[in-house]
Order: C-alpha cells, then structure tokens, then sequence
C-alpha cells in the first residue's frame, strides 16, 4: 500500500476560510473606504486587560473572575464612548488574553489619521467588522445596532426556533483574520446558556434578528444581555458537527460554518475586497494506511490496580478486569463491524497507594467517580486533618512542586513520577471509577452506564499498551509502509499559562524512535521537569532551536516535529484553528442551494412512507465530499467510503484529510480536522514541493491508527505524535 | 526638546501600531525607555562625526602629506564598533585613513576578546542566561521564606555586605561558609582575560530576555556596571564612602589556576544587589547628615526622628523586609521607607503594579500596628517615577528620589530636600 496519485476526478470540497487576494492592509483600506462611504467611520480600539482592577484580584482562573472582568471591560468601553449603564450592559467586544478589542468612533482623528489607524491593526478591523456587519444584517430597526460603535462578540447563530427558549444553544462566531497568508478563517463554537430567573425587567435580555441564509430560509443572529444569563459548560449539550437529518442539519456546526463563510464572501463582495473561495481538491490517497489495533490488544506486563478511593477494594470485585471473556465477550469494537479482543492481564491488587511505583508494572489508579464537573483532581494543605479541595491539574502541579500540599493519590503519583522527572519510567494511568463501580458491573448488563464504564476500561489498556510501548517493552507495528530504516527524534511542546503573576509553564518532550522492518521502537525519553523547566528547555533549544519561533516569545502550545537523525531534515505539522474545515462540495452555490438540490429526492421518499427524514448522502449528490465520496460526479464501481486518506499536494504543504471510518453517520457525526505538513532541510530552508516523495512524509501519512487512539474509528492524529504527548503530559 | 523630537521620530519609524499609540502610552515609552530607543541614533551619531574628524586630515590636496598620527581613545573606538553595525554604508566608502582607524579597531578587539571560538561564546549566552534564570529565582523565593525562617532572614542580610565591592572572592568565600546555594554563588561575577573589555547584549530563550556580557564580536552596548548603578554625575555626588567602593570599575584582579584574571559583576547581580546596597548606604547617609541618627547607633534622648530596633521588636519576623528602614516620628507616627532601585532600563514592576502592591503593604502595616499612623516611603536612588497613588484611610503612600537633577548652579545632581519632610510624616 503506498500513496498514489487519484486517477479520476476529484471532488473540489469548499473550506471554511477565504483568501483575500491582496494583503490584509489593502483589505482593510478598502473595508474603511466603503464603510466611509456610508457615513459610518470605526475605528478598532482596545481595552488593556492589565490595567482593569479585576485582573488583580487573587482569585484567578474562577468562573466569577472571568465574568467580573468582562463586566469591567464594558464598564470602561461604556465610559469612553459615553453610553449609558442599559446600553453598556448589552455591550460586546473581543478579547485576546491581553487586550480587549471593540470598534468605537474616534472623532478627534481625520480621515487619514483614522486609516492609519485601521491599519496598524488590520487583522483586528477587519474581524471586528465582519461581526459589525453580521449584526447589521439581521436588524431590523435603529434600535437593535449600536449606531455609536462598540460591536464585538458575543455574536451567535442561532436556529430561529430557538429564539425564545430559557436554555440558549448558540453558536458563538468568529473570524481569525491571518495576516501572514491573507486568509480568513470561520469559526464556530458552541455556547449554552441559561436565562437568569430575575431577568432585567424592561429591556429584553436577548435580541433576535433573522437573516436570509438562501433558499426561503432564515437564520437567527442573537446577542444577548450577558448579565441576564449563567453560561453553562457547553460540553455537556454538543453541538453535532454534521446531521443529515432534515431539521437537525440547520442546527449543526456544518451548517453554521457555511452561512459564515458565504456572509463573509457576500460582505467582501460588496465592499470590494478582492477574495476567492478555498478549497480542497485531493491530488493522491492513501489505501488502508491505517496502523490497527489486534497487536497491542494486550499487556506484556501485570497490572497493579491500585484503589484511591475510600471504598472497600478486594480482588473479586476487580473480575470484570481479570476475566474478559466474560465481561467483554463484544471485544472491543474497533471500526466497520469489525471487533478486537483483549487479552486478560494479570491483575494484582494494592489496597493503599504504594509510595513509589515499579517501572516493571503496569498501574491502574481507580479515582472514584467525580461529582459534577469538579474533576478527580484534588489538594490539601499538609497538616493533621487534610481538607481536600478540588483544583485545576496545573495549579495541583505547582502546588506539589512548592512542596507543602498532598494531593490525591494519582495526581501525587503522576507527578512524583512523569511530571517531575527528565524522563518517563513508569506506565500508569488513571480511571474515574471507584471499585464499587467495577463490581457491580455484570456479565450481560448492556444499560448505557455499563457500556460507558465497558468502553473506558479498555480505553485505560489501549493506552497502557501505548506506554508499554513508548517505555520500550516492545513495538508498534506500522504495516502499511516499509519505510525505514530511520532513527527519529519526536519533540512535542507545551505552554500552559499559569495566570498573571508567574510565568507560563513550558514543556517539551523529546523521544527518540527507530523504525525498521515495519515496527516503530522507541530507545530514549527525555522531557523538561516541572518545577526546573525554566533552565531544561534553554538546554532543549540549544539542541533544536527551530523549537522557538522567537527567542523573545515563549515556545508555541502543542507543537510536534519528527527529526531524520541522520540528515537533520525535519517535518512539521499545524492543525487546530490555522487548518479549515472542509464544510461543502464547492459545486453548490450555497448551503441552502445544495439542499435545495435534493427536494425532489426528498418529497420522493416522503411519497414513498419510509424516507424523507435524512437528506442523501449519495454520491450523486455528493453534498459533503471526502466524506461521502472523493469524486467528482459520484465516480463509477464500488468505492469504500471512510477508509482513504485524501492528500492534497499544495507545494510547500500537503493536507491531509482523515475521513471517519465508514462515512458520515447521517443522524449525527463529528465533523474531520485536517491537518498539514510541512518539511525542511537540515539547514532550516522549507521544502516547496514534492513532499511526498520524502520517506519522513510517507511514513508520517502511514502511521493513522484505526481504533487505536479513537475508539472504533480513524485517528487525525499520528501514532509518533501520540508517543511524544504521551511522554509530555500523560 | 531635541531629544523628544528624535524619540517621535525612531518610534514613528519603528513601532507600527504608532498611530494606536494612546498620549499616556508616549510619554510613558519616553519617559522609562528613550534611552533604549535612543541608544542606536547616538552610536551613529558620534561614529559619522568621527568619521569626519578622520576625514579631515586628509582633505588637504595641495600638500604633501607628512607621517600622521591618529590617537583614538579606547571609549571613541568602541562607539565606532558599535555604530558601524547600524551605519554599513560608512564603512564601504572608507577613506584610507578611516579604513587604517578600523583596522586597528578590529585588531584592538581582538586582543580585548573574551571569547577565542564562536561556540564557546554562543555556549557563553546560553549558560549566562540559565546562571541569571536561577539567581533571579533565589532572590526572588527567598522573601517569601522571611517570616517562617529565621534562618532565610539571616542569610538574606549576608547577602549584603561591603565586601562584594572590594574583595569578590572573600565575599563569595564567605557566603559559602554560610550555606548560600550554589545559585546565588555562581551567578554574581564572571571571570573574564584581564586585558578584556566587556561589552553586553540581549540574549533571548523561550520567553527570557536578559542582558548578558560578551565582548566586542557580538556586543550591543559597552558593559559599565557603575553606570549601571548611577549615572557618572550622580557619583560624584555621592557620599565619600559609596565612592570608595564605586572604585573598580575595571572588574577586580584575582590570580586563579589558568593565570590572572578580572572579575566582573554580572548585570543582574548589580540590578538586585549592588544597586541596593548602595542605594541603603546613600539613604542612611543622608538622614545621618538631615537628623544625625544612624541605625546602629541609637541617639540618646529626644530627637524628632528615630530608627526603630527592629531585632527587638515583637513583631520582628512579621516586618522584616517588609520595607527596608522603619522611623519613630514622634509617639504615634511610624515612617516605613522601602528603597526601591528601578532604573532607566531595569525597572520590572509596571506602574500599576507597584501602585497595587504598595497599597496591599500599607494596609498590612496598618493591621499589625494599628495604634500607629503609618506613612510609607518608597524611595530611589535617583530618577522616581511620579505616581499617584489613592490615599490609605490613615497615613500616606509617597515616592520620592534621594537625588534630583539640579536646575539651578553646577552640580548637576543635588540631594532631594522635600524628603527631609516626608520622613517627619509631614
């Protein structure tokens, strides 16, 4: 199995983000000139956080922190744009985690002065009018827009069904504006929210306004009154990504992300602002590239179960652990119907958390099942009685590296023996059950809590055997590539702000791997310890100095390289916000335009009695390509859906894109991350093009895991990336 | 006037977001970092009049040209050094008696080098910066250990001693034998060639920016640890035996096994320590001479001011290091003067911090002393930033300078006289 190149037409896929085709100073020129032209003059102004008193208060990091801050931003925007206190509370602005940024009037300031103003900060102008304007055409009156300035966030989407609603479910817009390669990326992310009881009583707490998304249909743009609700952890009402289903698919993310990105496109049509769409047209694939589970279904060494909990723990009530023919008779479900059965372990028992942990064993920390959203990570000040109280991991972390606090067994273990250490000796992992959990499950019991419990145990083995792995007791098998052999260095990186007083954590793992005769081996782990990462990751960058951008700036969050050893070549890989999503075939003028398509489709399967209810994800259709089908006109034979990884050679990159196993499940799926590659010399220069014929690349696209990192489905992220976080932070 | 045009000018040309720039945010840059900003102008400056001065001699067609001399004086050929990295274009169209000039420069640093390899000078900013890391981190955890541990408390005031100015080595010596962590030790002074000048340049790492000493090859600034501490004209100001230990500006001279050596104090040791202590020295001077009072001897019956015997104190482990000097002014008032030693380019408290934490410390005191009224005094040695601080319900918060510049006569520098004032509790 290799990469070939496609040998019929592929599908052009439209993606979340448009490129501007001038830079994004002429962009935003243009953006001020046209808005002039209408009498209506902003400029971007911006709010410094630190000089607000609620960035000094002590307690940090708390829900009541971030709402008291906010309030205080609308507070001094509202005084500088003199609104009074009803107006200021439905004022919003956006924020990075310095400064807060709104668009306001500056009238001591001329025409050019005001451009250039505009232009020391483009990306910012450009962003915040594309929410002024998302605003502005969904009201109706005078009324609902601020005609004085102050447009920010807080801009959600909405189905219009859900206008009145006590819960909210919004989808919160925003538009990163990325200078460096003229593009403008859409995002979504889902907010819920809940009204308050006592309500400000005159004025309504949230304003609706419909625009028309095409088609006769109608999407909600909602702001609200933030003092009016309580925001609610949105991951516990998901958002669906992708819904084929007639009236779900106008509430999914796909949806939403393709109503942005054309009101972008109409917004910058009208304003002048040259754009063009992007899209994402496969050049080759890849057959089955996919790294499979069967072989690290077991574990080479025993496993100690060790109870953190206060309840009573005795070896029959771990036989659900020990006995998975009987527990387990499903196996584990890995994709396509297809099943994988574990080996048992030999299971051992330590009633009270042993001190220091064997690097010949395998751990299990049972933590006891967390109330509420507080998590299993808890502290307490050292001392005769022990008050526990539940923290954030980073903060416990910092806590333990002082010195005076105990922490609960797994988070002290974990500390003691990863986060502390320059390497990695131990496999641990913990699990959010208590023993009692464990033993009440049953042999036949199928309820949903018995398939959760069912699904995270043999979640904790798959990574146990993945760190089995990553301490050298044996090997990944990587079938579909005989690349090799090569001997890598895998460097993974980590910021995590620990809040205004101390600096931010940095972390960086380095492993080194050799691949050879289709196994991956792992030979060295080396990481940055907590409490001196400071001075470690100075030593790092010497080592790898392309690690940091800019020495002045810390090194970047979740980062990952592979290294060729022997050359120096390296190969990088971006993913998360930078990299759209793919959300239509391009073929569609719109959304509503490519549902349009299948009225006939529909009101056949209506007249037929059973369907109806979904729209086609045939290929004839081909309404989501790469998910539903890589060709262009639905193509001719039998093709497997889901199994393919789609490559795009763009020259200095390749994307690449991860279908999930079996296509799209039309009542709700996830939508796909793409992510992309870049390579370069030894010396630093980027490679920019045939990427593919690189053996780092062609190893890197075949080491997607089916089932392994995902439960019973494709992974987007490599099993080399999972080697190096696993020693990061695992 | 000149000097504020020029600072518009370079941040019209460097800053981009200029035209955002708010008028608070202008004078601000201008009044803590002009000189930052400055630097590069004036290195060029001086390096084309010098230039011209070299020209000149040879603008002379009509006559034969004698055997000429040119005299350079060593501080001329280092701004020359460091001009012509700005200023290429000069050195291109170099007359023969200019290039003769750049030529001896060169050979000039490379026999004042401190470095022979290009590695070992790279290596040399890596390990600088994980030394100043570390220092910085003993400095700054040490007070937080003040009032549980007697012994951090006393370590802390070793720390402070004379003898880093006049003999590094026993000084070094000593804290060893006190327990000093190799931290703090190994991060005062760098062992340099005797004949070596030192220059220093900003090294970065992942978000840490210090100021390291290098030598002319990559060197941005020539390294002056005196000036460091005060400006040249304010040294001369400066009592009698701040100025005996302000003497070896050259580094000290000290035999080790590979032959003999000069040791210079590094830059961070001079910003947390040196400055302080002599800072301490010139505030103690300078209300030994206003009210004739000195910590160590107490003065015998009456006197408007008094230094409090904080060893004997009750509250001793609760106020050490609180603030720096505690003053009886009269039977109710109690005056805490913090030294505070922010400069030009090292001050890293941010106005608005330093306001915050001063208002958190003086209401601290207010709950341990309540019978008193207690007025805060955070003073620098010279150049205090102006800052308006809200009242405290009882008592003041005030910031002042122990020198100001002088308008009027020819010192340039006088002691500030409003503070007499201030330490009464006025």
């Amino acid at each position: 199995m290799s990469i070939r190149r496609l040998e019929k037409q592929a599908a052009v896929a439209r993606l979340s983000a448009l490129r501007l085709k001038c830079s994004v100073e002429e962009a935003a020129a243009t953006l001020v000139q046209w808005e002039a032209g209408r009498n209506s003059l902003l400029v971007p102004r911006q709010v410094a956080l630190r000089e607000l008193a609620a960035e000094r208060s002590t307690a940090q990091d708390t829900a009541e922190f971030y709402k008291n801050r906010a309030r205080m931003v609308r507070i001094a925007i509202a005084k500088e744009l003199k609104l009074d206190a009803k107006s200021a509370a439905k004022l919003t602005f956006t924020m990075t985690y310095k400064d807060a940024w709104y668009l306001g009037p500056r009238p001591n300031l001329d025409a050019s002065a005001m451009l250039a103003a505009v232009k020391a900060t483009p990306a910012k102008f450009i962003e915040l009018m594309l929410l002024k304007e998302l605003i502005e055409a969904a009201a109706v009156g005078v009324n609902d827009t601020f005609v004085i300035g102050g447009f920010g966030p807080g801009v959600y989407l909405g189905s219009m069904s859900q206008a009145s609603k006590k819960r909210l479910h919004l989808a919160e817009s925003r538009f990163l504006i990325d200078a460096k390669h003229a593009l403008v990326r859409c995002q979504i992310s889902s907010k819920v929210f809940l009204k308050k009881a006592n309500g400000a009583g005159d004025t309504p707490s949230s304003i609706t306004r419909a625009v028309d998304s095409g088609e006769g249909y109608m999407v909600g743009v909602t702001r609200i009154v933030p003092d009016d609700y309580f925001e609610l952890d949105a991951r516990h009402h998901p958002m669906v990504g992708v819904s084929l289903q007639v009236t779900k698919i106008r509430q999914s993310r796909l949806y939403y992300l393709n109503v942005l990105t054309e009101f972008a496109e109409a917004l910058f049509r009208k304003a002048g602002v040259p754009t063009e769409r992007e899209t994402f047209t496969a050049t080759h694939c890849v057959d089955d590239a996919y790294v499979p589970l069967q072989p690290l279904a077991n574990l080479r060494r025993p496993l100690i179960v060790v109870n953190a909990t206060s309840q009573p723990m005795d070896i029959s009530s771990l036989a659900p652990l020990s006995r998975f023919n009987d527990y387990f008779a499903g196996g584990y479900h890995v994709a396509g119907n297809r099943k994988v059965h574990f080996e048992a372990p030999v299971v051992q028992m330590a009633d009270s958390p042993p001190e220091s942990l064997d690097p010949t064993l395998n751990y299990l920390f049972l933590n006891g099942t967390p109330e509420g959203d507080a998590g299993s990570v808890r502290i307490a000040k050292q001392g005769k009685e022990l008050h526990f109280q539940h923290v954030r991991t980073w903060t416990a972390y910092s806590a333990l590296a002082d010195g005076d606090v105990v922490a609960d067994p797994y988070t002290q273990s974990k500390y003691r023996h990863l986060m502390a250490q320059d390497t990695m000796s131990v496999a641990m992992q913990g699990l959010n059950y208590g023993p009692s959990a464990i033993e009440s499950l049953r042999t036949a019991s199928e309820d949903q809590a018995s398939r959760q419990l069912r699904e995270s145990i043999k979640r904790c083995f798959v990574e146990l055997s993945l760190k089995e792995a990553l301490l050298g007791h044996r090997a990944i098998p990587i079938p579909a590539t005989n690349v090799g052999p090569l001997a890598l260095t895998l460097l993974a990186t980590r910021q995590i702000r620990m809040g205004r007083k101390q600096r931010p954590k940095q972390l960086i793992s380095v492993v080194d791997v050799r691949v050879e005769a289709g196994t991956i081996t792992t030979e060295r782990i080396r990481r940055t310890p907590w409490k001196n990462d400071a001075v470690a990751v100075i030593d790092f960058i010497g080592e790898y100095p392309f690690v940091q951008e800019n020495g002045k700036e810390g090194i970047r969050d979740g980062r990952f390289w592979v290294v060729d050893k022997a050359t120096g070549e390296r190969l990088t890989v971006w993913f998360g916000d930078f990299v759209p999503k793919l959300i239509l075939n391009d073929r569609y003028e719109t959304i509503e335009a490519a549902l349009a398509a299948q009225g006939k489709h529909l009101e056949a399967g209506r007249q037929q009695g059973s369907g109806g209810r979904y729209y086609s994800k045939a290929r004839a259709f081909n309404l989501l390509p790469y998910y539903m089908s890589m060709y262009d006109s639905g193509g001719r034979g039998a093709e497997r859906v889901g199994t393919r990884i789609a490559v795009q050679d763009r020259g200095s990159f390749i994307r690449i894109f991860v279908p999930p196993e079996g296509g799209i499940n039309g009542s709700g799926d996830a939508l796909s991350a793409m992510r992309d590659v870049m390579f370069y010399e030894a010396d630093g220069r980027e490679v920019q093009s045939e990427l593919l014929n690189r053996p780092l690349v062609q190893l890197y696209i075949h080491t997607m895991t089916n089932g392994l990192l995902v439960g019973g489905d494709n992974s987007k992220m490599s099993v080399l990336e999972k080697l190096a976080r696993l020693a990061l932070e695992n | 006037m000149e000097m504020f045009q020029s600072f518009a000018q370079v941040l019209r040309d460097e800053n981009e977001d200029w035209a955002a720039m708010s008028r608070g945010d202008l004078l601000f840059e201008y009044a803590r970092n002009r000189w930052r900003r400055l630097r590069r102008e004036h290195v060029i400056d001086i390096t084309r009049t010098i230039f011209q001065a070299l020209g000149r001699g040879e603008r002379r067609p009509d006559i034969d040209m004698p055997r000429q001399f040119v005299y350079l004086s060593s501080e001329a050929a280092r701004t020359v050094h460091l001009g012509l990295r700005h200023a290429h274009e000069l050195r291109k169209r170099a007359s023969p008696a200019q290039r003769a000039v750049l030529e001896q420069i060169e050979r000039h640093n490379a026999e004042t080098a401190i470095f022979v390899m290009p590695e070992e000078r790279a290596a040399h900013g890596a390990s600088s910066l994980k030394k100043a890391i570390a220092f910085r981190q003993f400095t700054s955890d040490m007070p937080k250990r003040f009032r549980s541990e007697g012994h951090a408390r006393s370590l802390w005031t070793m720390l402070f001693d004379q003898l880093m100015f006049t003999d590094p080595l026993k000084y070094l010596s000593k804290l060893k034998d006190t327990g000093v962590p190799h931290a703090f030790l190994d991060g005062c002074y760098l062992h340099v060639p005797v004949a070596a000048e030192p220059y220093t340049k900003e090294v970065a790492t992942a978000g840490r920016t210090e100021m390291v000493i290098t030598d002319a090859f990559d060197g941005t600034e020539t390294y002056d640890w005196i000036g460091s501490i005060a400006p040249d004209g304010l040294v001369a100001q400066l009592s009698p035996a701040s100025r005996a230990l302000l003497r070896s500006w050259k580094g000290f001279y000290v035999d080790t096994a590979e032959g003999a050596k000069k040791m210079l104090p590094q830059p961070w040791f001079v910003s947390e320590i040196m400055k302080g202590y002599i800072a301490e020295l010139e505030f103690m001077e300078y209300v030994r001479i206003q009210f004739g009072i000195s910590p160590d001897e107490l003065a015998l019956g009456e006197r408007a001011l008094q230094y409090v015997n904080l060893v004997e104190h009750p509250l001793y482990a609760e106020l050490y290091q609180t603030y720096d000097f505690f003053l009886d002014a009269g039977p109710n008032a109690l005056v805490a003067v913090d030294m505070k030693n922010w400069a030009r380019t090292t001050d890293r408290l941010k106005k608005q911090e330093l306001q915050d934490e001063a208002q958190a410390k003086h209401g601290r005191l207010r709950k341990l002393l309540p019978e008193k009224v207690v007025h805060a005094l955070y003073v620098n040695l010279y150049g205090a930033q102006k800052l308006t601080v809200h009242r405290p319900p009882t008592g003041s918060i005030r910031f002042m300078s122990l020198f100001v510049p002088n308008t009027v006569g020819l010192g340039s520098w006088i002691p500030n006289e409003n503070l007499t004032d201030a330490l009464l509790g006025r």
